[in-house]
């Protein structure tokens, strides 16, 4: 009787420790969003004289303000470095991944780990060469020079990603399309990619969130303000307003607001990609 | 006139050979069911007719042309897969369509090859779905439509309904049986199971070990097999392979004992009196009646016919079929009579047919 009467006391007792740890991972992730977006409603004196409360007065101007500073463009540079990001890295790294589960050639397994080794390569060590070659090649201060480095570095996770999706593909779909007539081009984009929807929403989230938030690139291989992305951006914006810390948070509030906004969204594919990433 | 020839064809995996120089020739219209237990090459063998693997050794030849080194595509055949293969994100109606499509066969051509399968395999309510929407039965159905609309020389089925349940095999099996008769097309069928082999070949081709044990009609195959692997792959339940011994010859026939069973084989290579062979009889063809003492182990109560699971003399098993009402003691004795003229004697060495 006692033995069956703990049990449960046990399993409350677990369930409150759990919900009291998943609580306080919540409170520490989501607390300086939320500091940040009340505060991007206040004036500097209110952010001062009451840094937690609610605004007295909704300041909505702020993110005029901040937009009309030149935010706007920042966010534009960052939207158009992350879809052609997005874009190029999925589609090299889907075709990839095709050849590397489908196709029999030599040196697979040696071209499939090279491309793995990409990932342990940290990009900061890169910076200096990677610097040269922008300089040479007259890309230095234009969107490849962020658009190809993101794409590189982000290849070989993404192409693991799909590579292990694809091989959960029944192979006899691809001899199925061979019987058929359809050669390797269209098995590939009639069969295989259709199929892959899911894992590209996942592999697009998870990428778009890595180069929207990318900060040492951007740093880097860039100085104008025409090309700058949001990241670089909001910092010389936090210079130029200092004693502003209203419109400095509704500025900082807009950067993150496009990427927030998609994740949430599509947070279901963020976590299958993660995970079917996992299990094969 | 052969349509199709298989001529020793082998297919090799670095050092392992897994089909080891195969021939066979199929007529124009023939349903040819290649049957034998798992890993004797079956499949290996029906995916280098299909042109999904090379072939290592040997010739195809369909309708006079050699196919070796033709595309799967040009080869003028279609194959039903296993799994069925049916492009899950595409209708029913996309799925048949496909192959026209990527053959740029005119719309209203397609259209019409499309509800002409469609037509025969009664799927027209089903064309707008997609196959996890359909029962087991009817993606069958959509994978042997995609194959008709092609209209192939030579239709290949890869052991296509293993994957249903009894009920639905036994009514694809009768289906597929139609479609052969309607289309009057060249079709080779690969299975495990001597049902579908016996009910749905002109000719079965059994396979052991990447090669061909035997190839001729099915009632043939039951009642002449070639060698012992034959004689126990064909037939439900299996036929009893005795340990006997040749104990007289008389015109042509051999008397041969198997601890107590005795029965007279016609043969046509006499063996010695004395030699060490193998009795081969049906369960069906063992009949209750005088004759050898059996101890019976264990039975199965079918309602039409019962089977007896027993023990000779000197502990060989043997099984016998009894009619559905005969009466007996399970763990009792029993007496059996083998059928006259129906027993088959092979080599105790080389276990071919005498």
């Amino acid at each position: 009787m006692a033995a069956a009467r703990s049990i449960p006391v046990l399993a409350v007792l677990n369930r409150v420790l759990l919900w009291a740890v998943f609580l306080t991972l919540a409170v520490v992730c989501v607390y300086p969003m939320v500091w940040l977006f009340l505060n991007a409603f206040k004036t500097t004196n209110d952010m001062f004289a009451a840094t937690w409360g609610l605004p007295k007065v909704w300041h909505w101007e702020n993110f005029s303000t901040a937009w009309n500073y030149g935010i706007s463009r920042y966010l534009l540079n960052s939207l158009i470095v992350t879809t052609a990001t997005v874009v190029i890295e999925l589609a090299l790294a889907t075709m990839a991944a095709y050849a590397l589960v489908v196709l029999n050639f030599r040196a697979k397994a040696a071209i499939y780990t090279l491309i793995l080794g990409g990932a342990i390569l940290p990009p900061e060590v890169s910076l200096i060469p990677l610097f040269r070659v922008m300089a040479e090649t007259g890309l230095y201060n234009t969107y490849f020079a962020l658009i190809l480095p993101n794409v590189a570095f982000g290849l070989p996770f993404t192409t693991f990603l799909i590579r292990a999706y694809m091989t959960g593909i029944p192979g006899e779909l691809r001899e199925a399309a061979l019987m058929d007539g359809a050669g390797e081009a269209r098995i590939f984009a009639e069969v295989y990619l259709p199929l892959c929807r899911p894992i590209l929403a996942s592999a697009g989230l998870i990428s778009a969130m890595r180069v929207w938030n990318e900060f040492i690139f951007a740093l880097t291989f860039v100085e104008s303000d025409s090309v700058k992305t949001v990241t670089i951006g909001v910092m010389s914006f936090a210079v130029a307003l200092r004693a502003d810390w209203g419109v400095l948070m509704a500025g900082l509030a807009l950067s993150i607001l496009p990427i927030l906004a998609t994740f949430l969204v599509m947070q279901r594919q963020f976590v299958g990609g993660l995970t079917s990433g996992a299990v094969k | 006139m052969s349509y199709m020839q298989i001529k020793g064809i082998a297919k090799r995996y670095g050092t392992y050979e897994a089909v080891r120089g195969i021939d066979i020739d199929i007529a124009e219209r023939e349903f040819v069911v290649i049957v034998g237990p798992s890993g004797c090459g079956k499949s290996t063998l029906l995916r280098m007719i299909a042109g999904l693997e090379t072939i290592s050794r040997g010739d195809l030849v369909i309708d006079g042309q050699r196919m070796n080194d033709v595309r799967p595509a040009d080869r003028g055949i279609a194959m039903v897969f296993q799994s069925y293969a049916l492009y899950p994100h595409k209708t029913v109606e996309q799925n048949m369509g496909f192959a026209l499509k990527v053959a740029k066969t005119p719309k209203d051509e397609a259209a019409r090859k499309i509800a002409r399968a469609a037509e025969i395999l009664q799927l027209g309510p089903l064309m707008k779905r997609l196959p996890k929407e359909l029962s087991g039965g009817q993606r069958q159905r959509v994978a042997i439509g995609r194959a008709i609309v092609r209209n192939p020389k030579v239709f290949l089925f890869d052991e296509p309904l293993s994957n249903l349940d009894a009920s639905l095999r036994l009514q694809m099996r009768i289906e597929l049986a139609q479609l052969h008769r309607e289309l009057q097309a060249t079709m080779v069928y690969v299975t495990h199971d001597q049902i579908e082999a016996m009910t749905l070949a002109d000719k079965i081709v059994v396979l052991r070990d990447g090669l061909v044990e035997q190839i001729g009609a099915p009632l043939e195959i039951y009642r002449r097999p070639a060698n012992t692997f034959v004689a126990g792959f064909i037939g439900s339940p299996k036929m009893n392979l005795l340990k006997a011994r040749v104990v007289a010859i008389e015109a042509g026939r051999a008397r041969v004992d198997a601890a107590g069973l005795l029965c007279d084989v016609t043969v046509d290579h006499l063996p010695a009196v004395g030699a060490e062979v193998t009795l081969g009889i049906r369960p069906e063809h063992l009949a209750a009646g005088p004759g050898a003492s059996v101890q019976v182990q264990a039975s199965e109560r079918l309602g039409g016919v019962t089977y007896a699971y027993a023990r000779l003399a000197d502990g060989q098993p043997v099984t016998v079929q009894l009619d559905g009402e005969h009466d007996f003691a399970t763990d009792g004795g029993l007496t059996v009579q083998p059928q006259p003229g129906r027993a088959h004697l092979f080599s105790g060495d080389s276990g071919l047919r005498l």
